[in-house]
């Protein structure tokens, strides 16, 4: 192919010293794998939870980036995703305005609305009742998962990764007040085992 | 040029002239003021050259004008003929020029008569600006063969100038060689006759050519405690807005009076607005102006391509509370090698975008910049090659550069385009969670210039604006690493400005479509190497 070729011939291009160390460098070996990757998830993200958030079986998970980030879903044992049946709709529609016109801009984002750690986020819907999602941090709503509106079920396949909720900025100080009570990953799975 | 000289000031109207000297301006000054040019003002016997003409030209006035043109060929003829008049030129030198504000007394040159006239200040001045000059110069140790002199003038003395212009045209305004001028257009800036007085004596000492162009600057500021600010001229501010960054040590300065607005004022003030500002002829002063002499040179600028060898090492110093990250940085790794070689105040380091801390940069290298601010040294070409010589053989060797260079102001733009514009190339290690069959890599190979959306990935989010940017890979090409099942080496061409990482494990589905959505699995990334940044420069 023409691309591998114009490959090549750069680091033919480049001093000898340059591209007999490139050569050796530039693929690592079978041997060199580990077997199983690292998670982009998992080594990006501190992981906590809470259970029974305000309600009971409102189980949801906070994973911080160790920018301060805080990613908001459902933790695998929230009520509305831990049965057969599926989510039927997302709606961001709550409280005063819909948290979808919430939009954070800026490199400051000072613009952004500051939700308290009841705030609502939005309400899940299934065949036989409604769940309300909420903050559980106090901090900057900086966007909400809008693919769930078209496709809520990514919360019954993929609520850990593609079918978070929302993206919170919060304050150290309100981190620190709020995580106290938060479980940490292995506390979360001693007190609720995955299903089996 | 002596000739020339003596013809050029035999030829100004005596009547004018004896009258300026005696209201206290500089023969100088006087010069200016008829508008004469060029090297005149380096002529060491000028003021006393002046000062006879005048006085001869005074005493056969009333006799015979034409005889003037035969006077002064020679300076003993010249000496003849003042012997034999009565008449006398009055001056004051007792003060500083009260046009210049002493500006071109300063150079005392070698003249005896001037010497007797002020010899008292001449005792008090401690050093000339040309012996100022060369040693400020001589002082820093810079390296140069040429050189160029920025002149700035206190504000005052532009006004003082149209002062003594006023009183010229209202005085001697019929006078042929005053009629109708301007003094925009008519009088030599002080700046013009300075230079003219200063640069071919300083080429002598300096033994370097004067060059407007050149990179090595002596800077002459003349400073005076008169300001123009408080004299009031109507409806103008004549302060800068803002400070000003001083190029030699980064210092904010104060506002300083704008000699702009000051020119713009004076070029619009009326004749009798100006006389209710400031009087004319301009008032004695016994203050003369004093003078700062700094050098300096514009920024060297190094060009060059770097690669990258370790996933340890940032682009810029990385310290987190003051605690490094990584083993260093690829700035302080060239630079340390660098920027001695110089003996300069500072440097700035620009690339043409950047890499993770853990990304690789492989292949052409990445085309970057060293800004060398104010080097006392000049590097030839073949410093260079030695400076890169030894950066390339640093034990560690984690960093190499390639082509460096010495280069213009105009790589500085080529870089920032690089940054925004230029096609990328990365091989990166990904993990696939399922076997992909051959017929699926084909697909995947045969897509071309994919457009993809990619929201801000959460890992930069805190610090840069939300915001979803598209973005185009322009090929993919799939390698399965032998002994395995689920790794392959992913390579690609993507538009500047993609985050690559997010490419691939999708940034929990923020940047899309992503390589697991497109083949149909997850995805997520190991290793990632920039293999070839496509650009012209510095390649050679």
């Amino acid at each position: 192919m023409g691309e591998t070729d114009s490959l090549n011939e750069k680091e033919n291009g480049a001093p000898p010293h340059l591209s007999e160390l490139q050569a050796n460098t530039l693929y690592p070996s079978a041997s060199d794998l580990p077997p199983e990757p690292p998670r982009a998830v998992l080594s990006n993200y501190d992981r906590f939870f809470v259970i029974d958030f305000m309600k009971g079986g409102h189980d949801q998970y906070i994973y911080r980036h160790n920018n301060g980030l805080c990613v908001i879903g459902l933790a695998p044992s929230h009520i509305a995703v831990d049965n057969d049946a599926s989510v039927i709709a997302v709606d961001f529609n709550v409280g005063k305005r819909s948290r979808t016109e919430m939009k954070a801009s800026g490199k400051r984002k000072s613009d952004a609305c500051v939700l308290e750690p009841t705030s609502a986020l939005c309400k899940v819907v299934c065949n036989n009742a409604e769940y309300i999602i909420r903050c559980c941090v106090r901090g900057a709503l900086l966007e909400v998962n809008e693919r769930l509106v078209k496709d809520p079920t990514l919360l019954n396949t993929k609520a850990a990764s593609e079918g978070y909720i929302a993206i919170m900025m919060p304050r150290p100080a309100d981190w620190n007040k709020a995580s106290a009570s938060f479980l940490t990953a292995a506390e979360y799975l001693k007190r609720k085992p995955p299903r089996q | 040029m002596e000739s020339t000289m003596y013809g050029a000031i035999q030829a100004l109207p005596s009547e004018p002239v004896s009258d300026l000297l005696s209201i206290g301006v500089c023969p100088f000054c006087i010069l200016r003021f008829f508008g004469i040019r060029d090297v005149v003002y380096s002529y060491p016997f000028l003021p006393s050259t002046l000062v006879e003409c005048t006085t001869i030209n005074l005493s056969k006035e009333p006799c015979n004008k034409k005889e003037q043109e035969s006077f002064g060929h020679s300076n003993e003829q010249a000496l003849d003929g003042r012997t034999c008049n009565n008449v006398s030129v009055n001056f004051d030198m007792s003060n500083p020029c009260i046009a210049c504000l002493g500006i071109f007394q300063l150079e005392p040159g070698i003249d005896r008569q001037l010497d007797r006239i002020c010899h008292e200040r001449r005792e008090r001045m401690a050093v000339t600006s040309k012996e100022k000059i060369i040693e400020s110069v001589k002082k820093e140790g810079y390296q140069f063969d040429t050189f160029t002199v920025e002149i700035s003038i206190p504000g005052i003395v532009m006004v003082r100038e149209r002062a003594v212009w006023q009183h010229l045209q209202e005085k001697h305004g019929s006078q042929s060689r005053l009629q109708g001028k301007h003094l925009s257009e008519h009088v030599v800036s002080s700046k013009e006759a300075l230079k003219g007085a200063l640069i071919k004596s300083l080429e002598e000492s300096l033994q370097a050519v004067h060059d407007s162009g050149s990179t090595f600057k002596i800077a002459l500021r003349y400073k005076h405690p008169e300001t123009v600010c408080e004299l009031g001229f109507p409806g103008c501010s004549l302060k800068r807005k803002r400070g000003v960054m001083n190029e030699v040590n980064g210092d904010f300065t104060e506002p300083v009076e704008s000699l702009v607005a000051i020119q713009r004022c004076l070029a619009s003030i009326s004749a009798k607005d100006f006389a209710s500002i400031y009087p004319y002829p301009p008032p004695k002063c016994a203050v003369a102006c004093n003078l700062d002499v700094s050098c300096y040179r514009t920024a060297t600028l190094i060009g060059g391509r770097y690669l990258k060898f370790s996933r340890n090492i940032s682009q810029s110093p990385w310290m987190i509370e003051e605690e490094r990250k990584g083993d260093g940085s690829v700035q302080e790794i060239i630079a340390d090698v660098v920027f001695p070689h110089f003996k300069a105040d500072s440097y700035k380091f620009h690339a043409s975008g950047r890499e993770d801390i853990d990304v690789r940069m492989l292949g052409g290298g990445r085309p970057f910049m060293m800004e060398i601010v104010n080097a006392r040294v000049l590097v030839s070409p073949d410093d260079i090659q030695k400076i890169e010589d030894s950066v390339n053989s640093l034990k560690e060797g984690w960093v190499k550069v390639r082509n460096l260079q010495l280069v213009g102001a105009d790589a500085r733009s080529s870089m920032l385009e690089g940054e925004t514009e230029k096609q990328k190339q990365y091989t990166a290690v990904i993990w696939l969670s399922r076997c992909i069959s051959n017929d699926e890599i084909n697909d995947f190979m045969a897509l071309k210039d994919l457009q993809i959306q990619q929201k801000t990935p959460v890992r930069v989010l805190h610090r840069r604006s939300p915001l979803v940017r598209p973005r185009m890979i322009h090929w993919l090409k799939l390698d399965r690493i032998e002994g395995t099942e689920h790794y392959y080496l992913l390579h690609l061409c993507s538009q500047a400005g993609t985050y690559i990482k997010e490419f691939v494990h999708g940034d929990l589905g923020r940047t899309y479509p992503n390589v697991g959505s497109l083949l149909k699995c997850e995805a997520e990334i190991l290793q990632l190497d920039v293999t070839d940044i496509a650009m012209d420069l510095f390649n050679e």
